[in-house]
């Protein structure tokens, strides 16, 4: 292999992920993705492992003194955290790709904590908050295709939007008085 | 063996002194907002702004010095951009600083595509060039390495030494590094935590875009995507390594740099034929985890590191 641009040998068909519809590249990673959310909802609000989740990150003092293991939840955690996001690039390989690239992520990690932000922290929230962020996303390429506006618009947007919704989280919890 | 003969040569040591420059700016910068109790994330863009602000002021035809200042300025505009939302408005500093990181990357990009849409290979500046110090740079090995850099490197170096004064032995250190151990001591001494993290944070940006700059004005001479490429992210890591002391940071810097500079000679030799490069690259990385590990357990960290301060409240 290789031809300049490093690239494993293609994964076997019987493990590429099925598409949805014919004809259109959308695979069931995205069905997987919406899966996901939806078990981490129900582990952070219907699970002990969430509240106990939820305990350390609101107050760890409180947690400790409550008794919650908080390293062995952190840990719990991050695993969990890391699971998922190898979920992410298992399925833009197995559905997308079909093999393995250098240039997989271009920078998905980095959109995932915007996401995060953007759904206020809320699993389900993130369904509706990646849409808009793919959507700001492919309106960019498109916009850099019929007008060539640089597609790095894209992401000052993003940054904006992430920046004025932690601003935004903070406005509503606080008011401004003047001292 | 080669690699002993490798440390022994003057290149290899003039090549990561070059390596380390950028890094110290940088982790000087982040050096200093972390003492004023702010994380500052946003270096990784805040170095690719400066990295192309001052080679963009040099193409259109300000001196090189001109140049540094204008990478300073936009560096201070992002911290101040930065530092508005993490201290009066006590946001997530981890938030923030990727969303600043985001923003100064692409926006950078943006202006970049904009500033010259038709081109394939980036035009090239006339650089900074080596500065032989007479007498010194005579000295064998230690004279090539240390004594035959580029104005810029000369300067990170004073810069370590102008920091440590200035932190340790005046009254404005005392007051950024109480910032950052103990607020309320600050406040109740009458000064404004606001505006010390502020402007700490407006100083550290700035130093962290002289260090994106020196990469595109020193070391290289024209502008690249990803051509900070994770420096921001190594900075953070060698602030914990010099447990938030300027001059271990820089110790940590060149360590770090020496590394660097030897994996890609050890890809030449013969070991590089059996072992893939990868592995090579890997290497500075692996060995400052591990002496993050080591060196993390007597760190002594800012008591007030990313707790916002609200005057009044207790």
């Amino acid at each position: 292999m290789g031809m300049g641009w490093p690239k494993s040998a293609r994964i076997i068909p019987e493990a590429k992920l099925p598409r949805i519809v014919d004809g259109l590249r959308l695979h069931w990673g995205f069905g997987l993705a919406i899966f996901s959310a939806i078990c981490i909802w129900i582990i952070q609000t219907r699970s002990t492992l969430g509240y106990e989740m939820r305990a350390v990150g609101l107050n760890k003092d409180a947690a400790t003194f409550a008794g919650i293991p908080v390293n062995l939840v952190i840990v719990k955690t991050a695993l969990l955290s890391g699971g998922l996001a190898a979920l992410a690039g298992f399925s833009e390989v197995a559905g997308l790709k079909g093999s393995l690239t250098l240039d997989l992520s271009p920078g998905f990690g980095y959109t995932g904590i915007i996401v995060a932000m953007l759904a206020l922290l809320n699993p389900l929230g993130v369904i509706v908050a990646a849409l808009f962020v793919a959507g700001i996303f492919v309106g960019a390429d498109s916009m850099s295709r019929a007008a060539d506006v640089p597609t790095y618009l894209a992401d000052i947007m993003l940054a904006t939007a992430l920046l004025l919704m932690v601003l935004a989280i903070m406005l509503t919890r606080f008011r401004v008085v003047r001292d | 063996m080669e690699i002993i003969d490798i440390l022994f040569t003057a290149s290899f040591w003039a090549a990561a002194i070059r390596i380390a420059s950028p890094l110290i700016f940088a982790t000087l910068g982040e050096l200093i907002c972390e003492r004023a109790g702010v994380l500052n994330l946003g270096i990784e863009g805040i170095m690719v702004a400066g990295a192309f602000a001052g080679w963009m002021a040099v193409y259109s035809g300000t001196g090189l010095w001109t140049g540094v200042c204008v990478a300073m300025l936009v560096g201070m505009l992002f911290g101040l951009l930065h530092s508005t939302l993490t201290v009066p408005f006590g946001l997530s500093q981890h938030v923030v600083g990727l969303g600043v990181t985001l923003l100064a990357t692409s926006s950078t990009y943006y202006a970049y595509r904009l500033a010259l849409p038709e081109v394939t290979s980036p035009p090239k500046i006339e650089a900074f060039q080596p500065y032989e110090i007479p007498i010194l740079s005579d000295i064998p090995l230690l004279g090539p390495a240390l004594f035959s850099q580029t104005p810029l490197t000369y300067l990170a170096f004073v810069l370590v030494a102008v920091v440590s004064v200035v932190l340790y032995r005046t009254p404005l250190g005392l007051a950024v590094r109480a910032a950052g151990e103990n607020p309320a001591a600050v406040a109740a001494q009458g000064l404004s935590v606001t505006a010390i993290r502020m402007g700490a944070v407006m100083v550290g940006s700035g130093l962290m875009a002289v260090g994106g700059a020196f990469l595109t004005m020193s070391a290289f001479d024209s502008f690249f995507f990803e051509m900070v490429n994770g420096r921001g992210w190594i900075c953070i890591a060698l602030v914990v390594f010099g447990s938030w002391r300027p001059g271990k940071a820089l110790l940590g810097a060149v360590l770090f740099a020496a590394f660097d500079a030897l994996q890609i000679r050890v890809q030449q030799t013969s070991l590089g034929t059996h072992i893939p490069y990868q592995i090579f690259l890997m290497m500075p990385y692996i060995l400052s985890i591990f002496a993050l590990i080591l060196m993390s357990r007597r760190a002594e960290v800012p008591a007030a590191l990313m707790v916002p301060f609200n005057k009044g409240e207790r």
